[in-house]
Protein backbone atom coordinates (compact mmCIF):
# COMPACT_ATOMS: atom_id res chain seq x y z
CA UNK A 1 0.00 0.00 0.00
CA UNK A 2 1.28 3.44 -1.43
CA UNK A 3 0.83 5.90 1.05
CA UNK A 4 -0.35 9.56 -0.47
CA UNK A 5 2.69 12.22 0.72
CA UNK A 6 0.29 14.74 0.83
CA UNK A 7 -1.80 12.85 3.61
CA UNK A 8 0.53 11.50 5.55
CA UNK A 9 1.90 15.78 6.06
CA UNK A 10 -1.17 16.47 6.92
CA UNK A 11 -1.79 13.36 9.39
CA UNK A 12 1.50 14.68 10.81
CA UNK A 13 0.39 18.76 10.97
CA UNK A 14 -2.98 17.62 12.69
CA UNK A 15 -1.45 14.64 15.20
CA UNK A 16 0.93 17.72 16.46
CA UNK A 17 -1.41 19.88 16.53
CA UNK A 18 -3.62 17.91 18.53
CA UNK A 19 -0.47 17.51 20.86
CA UNK A 20 -0.03 21.00 21.54
CA UNK A 21 -3.72 21.63 22.67
CA UNK A 22 -3.35 18.30 24.72
CA UNK A 23 0.31 19.77 26.09
CA UNK A 24 -1.56 23.34 26.80
CA UNK A 25 -4.51 22.00 28.36
CA UNK A 26 -2.45 20.18 30.65
CA UNK A 27 -1.17 23.25 32.13
CA UNK A 28 -4.43 24.08 33.74
CA UNK A 29 -4.46 23.01 37.53
CA UNK A 30 -6.76 19.99 37.84
CA UNK A 31 -9.85 20.06 40.22
CA UNK A 32 -8.15 19.33 43.66
CA UNK A 33 -9.99 17.46 46.23
CA UNK A 34 -9.56 18.99 49.03
CA UNK A 35 -8.63 17.58 52.76
CA UNK A 36 -9.58 19.24 55.57
CA UNK A 37 -7.26 19.04 58.42
CA UNK A 38 -6.56 21.22 62.20
CA UNK A 39 -3.62 22.36 63.32
CA UNK A 40 -3.68 23.84 66.73
CA UNK A 41 -7.13 24.76 66.38
CA UNK A 42 -7.16 25.95 63.53
CA UNK A 43 -8.70 23.95 60.18
CA UNK A 44 -7.04 24.07 56.76
CA UNK A 45 -7.69 22.23 53.43
CA UNK A 46 -4.64 21.09 51.77
CA UNK A 47 -4.47 18.64 48.60
CA UNK A 48 -0.57 18.09 48.71
CA UNK A 49 0.13 14.43 47.14
CA UNK A 50 -2.52 14.87 44.36
CA UNK A 51 -1.20 18.67 43.54
CA UNK A 52 2.17 17.51 43.49
CA UNK A 53 1.46 14.27 41.54
CA UNK A 54 0.07 17.00 38.81
CA UNK A 55 3.04 19.24 39.17
CA UNK A 56 5.76 17.13 38.67
CA UNK A 57 4.30 15.27 35.39
CA UNK A 58 6.86 16.29 32.54
CA UNK A 59 3.55 17.57 30.67
CA UNK A 60 3.60 20.62 33.55
CA UNK A 61 7.16 21.42 33.81
CA UNK A 62 8.08 20.72 30.42
CA UNK A 63 5.53 22.59 28.14
CA UNK A 64 6.15 21.40 24.77
CA UNK A 65 3.76 23.24 23.16
CA UNK A 66 5.61 26.30 21.38
CA UNK A 67 7.94 22.69 19.77
CA UNK A 68 4.68 20.85 19.05
CA UNK A 69 3.28 24.01 17.22
CA UNK A 70 6.22 24.68 14.80
CA UNK A 71 6.35 20.60 13.71
CA UNK A 72 2.73 20.87 12.95
CA UNK A 73 3.08 24.07 10.79
CA UNK A 74 6.16 22.50 9.01
CA UNK A 75 4.12 19.62 8.59
CA UNK A 76 0.82 21.41 7.32
CA UNK A 77 2.95 24.35 5.21
CA UNK A 78 4.94 21.45 3.48
CA UNK A 79 1.55 19.40 2.63
CA UNK A 80 0.04 22.89 1.53
CA UNK A 81 3.47 23.62 -1.13
CA UNK A 82 3.59 20.46 -2.41
CA UNK A 83 -0.53 19.94 -3.30
CA UNK A 84 0.46 23.79 -4.51
CA UNK A 85 3.35 21.91 -6.84
CA UNK A 86 1.65 19.36 -8.05
CA UNK A 87 -1.66 21.20 -9.12
CA UNK A 88 0.94 23.32 -11.13
CA UNK A 89 2.08 20.17 -12.50
CA UNK A 90 -1.11 18.98 -13.59
CA UNK A 91 -1.93 22.98 -14.82
CA UNK A 92 0.75 22.93 -17.37
CA UNK A 93 0.38 19.18 -18.12
CA UNK A 94 -3.23 20.30 -19.61
CA UNK A 95 -1.76 23.38 -21.36
CA UNK A 96 0.72 21.06 -23.01
CA UNK A 97 -1.41 18.77 -24.46
CA UNK A 98 -3.61 21.52 -25.88
CA UNK A 99 -1.14 23.24 -27.37
CA UNK A 100 0.09 19.85 -28.88
CA UNK A 101 -3.34 19.20 -30.32
CA UNK A 102 -3.74 22.40 -31.86
CA UNK A 103 -0.88 22.50 -33.27
CA UNK A 104 -1.73 19.01 -34.79
CA UNK A 105 -4.82 20.51 -35.91
CA UNK A 106 -3.16 23.36 -37.62
CA UNK A 107 -0.71 21.35 -40.17
CA UNK A 108 -3.89 18.94 -40.95
CA UNK A 109 -5.97 21.45 -41.94
CA UNK B 1 -27.35 20.36 -76.97
CA UNK B 2 -27.51 16.41 -78.56
CA UNK B 3 -30.79 17.04 -80.15
CA UNK B 4 -29.81 19.77 -82.02
CA UNK B 5 -26.70 18.65 -83.63
CA UNK B 6 -26.54 16.48 -86.48
CA UNK B 7 -27.21 12.95 -86.71
CA UNK B 8 -23.56 11.68 -87.95
CA UNK B 9 -25.38 8.74 -89.92
CA UNK B 10 -26.69 12.03 -92.49
CA UNK B 11 -23.12 13.12 -93.01
CA UNK B 12 -22.66 13.93 -96.37
CA UNK B 13 -20.08 11.11 -96.70
CA UNK B 14 -23.18 9.08 -96.04
CA UNK B 15 -25.42 10.27 -98.72
CA UNK B 16 -26.19 9.53 -102.40
CA UNK B 17 -24.20 10.97 -104.53
CA UNK B 18 -21.25 11.76 -102.15
CA UNK B 19 -18.41 12.13 -103.97
CA UNK B 20 -14.61 12.35 -101.41
CA UNK B 21 -12.79 13.93 -104.54
CA UNK B 22 -14.93 17.00 -105.13
CA UNK B 23 -16.49 17.18 -101.73
CA UNK B 24 -14.06 18.04 -99.02
CA UNK B 25 -13.34 15.50 -96.04
CA UNK B 26 -15.65 16.15 -92.87
CA UNK B 27 -13.59 17.74 -90.27
CA UNK B 28 -13.02 15.65 -87.55
CA UNK B 29 -13.82 16.79 -84.43
CA UNK B 30 -12.33 15.57 -80.62
CA UNK B 31 -8.62 14.82 -79.99
CA UNK B 32 -6.59 14.08 -83.01
CA UNK B 33 -3.41 11.88 -82.81
CA UNK B 34 -0.23 14.26 -83.53
CA UNK B 35 2.40 13.06 -85.37
CA UNK B 36 6.01 12.72 -83.89
CA UNK B 37 4.87 11.17 -80.36
CA UNK B 38 3.57 13.19 -77.53
CA UNK B 39 3.70 16.54 -77.27
CA UNK B 40 6.42 18.24 -75.20
CA UNK B 41 5.72 19.00 -71.50
CA UNK B 42 6.31 21.22 -68.64
CA UNK B 43 9.12 19.25 -66.28
CA UNK B 44 7.31 17.09 -63.47
CA UNK B 45 7.32 20.11 -60.41
CA UNK B 46 8.41 17.54 -57.22
CA UNK B 47 5.54 18.36 -54.77
CA UNK B 48 5.97 19.87 -51.41
CA UNK B 49 6.97 18.04 -48.60
CA UNK B 50 4.28 17.05 -46.26
CA UNK B 51 4.25 19.00 -42.87
CA UNK B 52 4.22 16.06 -40.78
CA UNK B 53 7.76 14.44 -42.44
CA UNK B 54 9.60 17.00 -41.68
CA UNK B 55 13.27 15.76 -41.40
CA UNK B 56 14.03 14.85 -37.99
CA UNK B 57 17.26 16.35 -36.96
CA UNK B 58 19.71 14.31 -35.73
CA UNK B 59 19.50 14.00 -31.61
CA UNK B 60 21.71 16.04 -29.91
CA UNK B 61 24.23 14.95 -27.40
CA UNK B 62 22.10 15.52 -24.47
CA UNK B 63 23.98 16.33 -20.67
CA UNK B 64 23.38 14.17 -18.24
CA UNK B 65 22.75 16.41 -14.76
CA UNK B 66 24.83 15.18 -12.01
CA UNK B 67 21.91 14.08 -9.99
CA UNK B 68 20.97 11.99 -12.60
CA UNK B 69 24.58 10.49 -12.71
CA UNK B 70 24.49 9.51 -9.39
CA UNK B 71 20.97 8.06 -8.31
CA UNK B 72 22.78 5.76 -5.78
CA UNK B 73 24.47 8.90 -3.93
CA UNK B 74 21.19 10.66 -4.16
CA UNK B 75 19.34 8.02 -2.84
CA UNK B 76 21.83 7.53 0.01
CA UNK B 77 21.36 10.80 1.03
CA UNK B 78 17.43 11.28 1.31
CA UNK B 79 18.04 7.46 3.09
CA UNK B 80 20.23 9.49 5.33
CA UNK B 81 17.95 12.47 5.64
CA UNK B 82 14.97 10.22 7.13
CA UNK B 83 17.58 8.70 9.57
CA UNK B 84 18.45 12.11 10.85
CA UNK B 85 15.32 13.17 11.42
CA UNK B 86 14.26 9.72 13.28
CA UNK B 87 17.27 9.85 15.24
CA UNK B 88 16.35 13.30 15.99
CA UNK B 89 13.01 12.04 17.16
CA UNK B 90 14.21 9.22 19.38
CA UNK B 91 16.54 10.98 20.82
CA UNK B 92 13.81 14.19 21.82
CA UNK B 93 11.53 11.57 23.11
CA UNK B 94 14.39 10.11 25.53
CA UNK B 95 15.33 13.30 26.69
CA UNK B 96 11.64 14.90 27.58
CA UNK B 97 11.47 11.21 29.42
CA UNK B 98 14.83 12.15 31.22
CA UNK B 99 13.24 15.38 31.92
CA UNK B 100 10.42 13.96 33.98
CA UNK B 101 12.51 11.35 35.52
CA UNK B 102 14.60 13.72 36.77
CA UNK B 103 11.52 16.04 38.06
CA UNK B 104 10.25 13.07 39.76
CA UNK B 105 13.32 12.97 41.66
CA UNK B 106 13.19 15.07 44.83
CA UNK B 107 16.25 16.37 44.56
CA UNK B 108 15.68 17.86 40.89
CA UNK B 109 19.28 17.73 39.52
CA UNK B 110 22.09 15.20 39.13
CA UNK B 111 25.31 16.18 40.86
CA UNK B 112 28.51 17.03 39.15
CA UNK B 113 29.58 18.22 36.03
CA UNK B 114 27.80 15.32 34.10
CA UNK B 115 24.95 15.84 35.97
CA UNK B 116 24.25 19.20 35.13
CA UNK B 117 25.32 18.84 31.69
CA UNK B 118 22.63 15.94 31.52
CA UNK B 119 19.90 17.83 33.37
CA UNK B 120 20.41 20.78 31.07
CA UNK B 121 20.09 18.81 28.06
CA UNK B 122 16.74 17.04 28.98
CA UNK B 123 15.74 20.40 29.84
CA UNK B 124 16.85 22.41 26.88
CA UNK B 125 17.12 19.77 24.39
CA UNK B 126 13.86 18.08 23.31
CA UNK B 127 11.71 21.06 21.99
CA UNK B 128 14.63 21.61 18.78
CA UNK B 129 15.58 17.69 18.87
CA UNK B 130 11.68 17.39 17.63
CA UNK B 131 11.35 20.40 15.52
CA UNK B 132 14.40 19.02 13.77
CA UNK B 133 13.21 15.30 13.39
CA UNK B 134 10.34 16.48 12.11
CA UNK B 135 11.74 19.00 9.57
CA UNK B 136 14.17 16.15 8.33
CA UNK B 137 11.29 13.38 7.64
CA UNK B 138 8.80 15.89 5.99
CA UNK B 139 11.97 17.20 3.56
CA UNK B 140 12.60 13.63 3.01
CA UNK B 141 8.71 13.10 2.34
CA UNK B 142 8.63 16.27 0.11
CA UNK B 143 12.14 15.46 -1.34
CA UNK B 144 10.90 11.48 -2.68
CA UNK B 145 7.16 12.81 -3.93
CA UNK B 146 8.93 15.26 -5.83
CA UNK B 147 11.81 13.16 -7.53
CA UNK B 148 8.94 10.29 -8.13
CA UNK B 149 6.26 12.73 -9.66
CA UNK B 150 9.17 14.24 -12.10
CA UNK B 151 9.99 10.26 -12.82
CA UNK B 152 6.72 9.63 -13.97
CA UNK B 153 6.70 12.27 -16.48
Amino acid sequence: MRLRPIIVLAAMSVGFAGLAVAATLRQVIPNLDLVEFSYEGVVDQVAIDEYYTWLQSGWVYYDQTPWLVTSAVIAGVAALALAAYRAQRRIQDQAGSASATASRDTARS
Amino acid sequence: MADTEIDPRYSAQFQRGYDPARHPAPVRRGPTRLEGGPPPSAPRVPDPPPVVERPVAPPAAVEVEPDDAQPSVRSRLEWALLGAGVVLLVAAGALFVGAVELQNRYSGWLPGFEGQLYGAATNQLPGPFLVGGVLAIVVWIVLRAVSADRGSR
